[in-house]
């Protein structure tokens, strides 16, 4: 309860921040928008051109990419600067000051850097989701909604867990743009389309060892309910939450073991 | 020359002493060359082939294409933005005026050795493994030399916009806004994704009066040898004058923001 407290006070600071300077703020809300909204256009080419990718038409796949815009906005705004950061808190010797204060490590990494601007993504996902709603004329029904905010609790794990990951190893390589880079933009790049198109290979890889298959393609499965390319097992289209739960507290291990492995810098 | 020389040799040795960030270069490499094929096969499905704006283009082609962009994004990618706006906000950029170096020449070496890293070490070994497994078609002689030309032109058109844009740090705090609106725009006009054979004929418009199309798709498609040789022509006509042009608004922005630069002493 304290912590939550804590955590709002922080938020309210950073929120307070950002409005001070607020054509930054705009510019910058503005800025995410436009670079999300050029990857859905680029699926709407494809897809006018094209009219189906493995069986998934246009809305379907601007849904199956909308799930990911909000859940990683959302875990962005938590993590993003935070775990970018680690890498100069390392070098500089700075995560000193998180270790002597007397609360979670993690907790005290996050608090303070959050990354307002990231309610973009939120903007940019309800644009997409009203127009994905119309045209796809999906029955909203209770259950579905509360699906709904269960798995985009789970994909924002999901996608919290690979930014605490990568933070964590910057424990051990110190060095870690390119991993930040690989592990948020490039996997993230790759469920930008239906999973199903991949060999068997990277959907296992999708699925069991980098979960990401679990943040958009297999609750869009459920929601669209398809019943084309059924990978693995039909049961995995109700996993997100689950998997979002394990993978996060996997994460969690990895920044402990970190954590505890940490050497200040010398002088 | 021989400075920049050394400077070209510097920032390859730089690239060199991390050897995590080399190893999740390459991982990042093989990742998008995979999604980008796979989402070709989809999209041609079981006929391997698709109408476009320019004749029929088969699976092996878009192989080809795929193939290319990897090449001709190593020399697209670059930070001179980023570098430029650290240098300017935290005064480093003094320094480097004192220097008996051109900045600018610097910046364009320390690019070109980075460039050459990458291709060599990260690039060349996910792209000799795709040749184990692909099957693609080769260029003929001139158009091979052709494409050296238009990508080496459109390194220094990549080159020129960001030094301008990097520029810009002299007067708006937030660079890294500008940066990510740039790419925003090379990935959705410049065939990075899609050829501009797939683009509805309104963003083909759009796209002749940009320098993006210059950058991926004008030299992919000389590879190909989908351009006739006086086309050829007209397009590095093209290039070359946006590199004037480009090359002049630098020189203009560059001469303000150096009358305008004040440094706090210590």
């Amino acid at each position: 309860m304290r912590t939550i407290k804590l955590y709002l006070r922080f938020f309210a600071a950073s929120l307070k921040n950002a409005l001070e300077y607020r054509l930054g703020f705009l510019t910058e809300m503005f800025t995410t928008i436009v670079f999300y909204g050029t990857t859905g256009l680029t699926l709407w080419i494809l897809l006018d051109r094209f009219k189906v990718i493995k069986g998934w038409t246009l809305y379907q796949a601007l849904f199956l990419f909308n799930l990911n815009v909000i859940a990683y906005g959302i875990a962005a705004f938590v993590f993003y600067w935070s775990m970018v950061y680690m890498e100069q808190m390392i070098q500089r010797g700075e995560f000193d000051i998180v270790l002597i204060r007397p609360m979670n490590s993690l907790l005290y990494t996050i608090m303070g850097r959050n990354y307002p601007s990231f309610i973009g993504h939120l903007i940019l996902g309800a644009i997409l989701f009203v127009i994905c709603g119309v045209h796809l004329a999906i029955h909203v029904t209770a259950l579905k909604v509360v699906f709904l905010v269960l798995d985009i609790g789970g994909a924002v794990l999901i996608h919290s867990a690979l930014f605490v990951m990568v933070g964590a190893l910057t424990f051990w390589i110190v060095r870690s743009y390119s991993l930040f880079d690989v592990m948020t933009n490039t996997f993230d790049h790759l469920i930008d389309y239906p999973v199903s198109i991949y060999g068997k290979a990277i959907q296992g890889f999708l699925t069991f060892i980098i979960p990401m298959a679990f943040i958009n393609f297999y609750p869009a499965r459920f929601f669209l309910q398809r019943t084309g390319d059924n990978l693995f097992n039909p049961v995995l289209q109700y996993g997100t939450p689950a998997v979002g739960i394990v993978f996060f507290f996997l994460a969690y291990q990895l920044w402990k073991i970190g954590v505890n492995r940490y050497e200040s810098t010398g002088s | 020359m021989k400075k920049y020389l050394k400077f070209i040799q510097i920032a390859f040795k730089d690239r060199l002493a991390y050897r995590v960030e080399y190893f999740f270069g390459v991982v990042g490499f093989f990742f998008l060359f995979l999604a980008q094929l796979f989402v070709w096969r989809s999209l041609l499905g079981q006929s391997q082939q698709a109408a476009s704006n320019s004749g029929v283009v088969t699976l092996k082609e878009m192989t080809t294409y795929v193939f290319v962009v990897m090449i001709v994004g190593i020399f697209m990618r670059n930070n001179i933005i980023e570098n430029m706006s650290i240098r300017i906000r935290n005064g480093l950029i003094a320094m480097d005026l004192i220097k008996p170096i051109n900045f600018k020449t610097y910046l364009f070496s320390d690019m070109i050795g980075k460039s050459f890293f990458n291709f060599l070490f990260q690039l060349l070994p996910v792209l000799a493994l795709g040749l184990i497994f692909l099957r693609i078609n080769y260029p003929t002689v001139p158009n091979f030399l052709l494409f050296c030309v238009t990508v080496a032109g459109s390194m220094v058109i990549m080159f020129l916009l960001s030094f301008t844009l990097g520029l810009l740090a002299f007067w708006y705090q937030s660079m890294w806004q500008l940066n990510a609106l740039l790419w925003a725009f090379i990935s959705l006009f410049s065939g990075m994704y899609i050829p501009l054979w797939f683009f509805p004929k309104m963003l083909v418009d759009i796209s002749n009066f940009l320098p993006f199309r210059l950058m991926y798709f004008v030299p992919i498609s000389v590879f190909m040898g989908k351009v006739g040789l006086v086309d050829c022509v007209y397009l590095l006509l093209q290039q070359f004058l946006w590199i004037v042009g480009l090359f002049i608004l630098s020189r203009l922005m560059w001469r303000t923001a150096i009358k305008k630069l004040v440094i706090q002493g210590g």
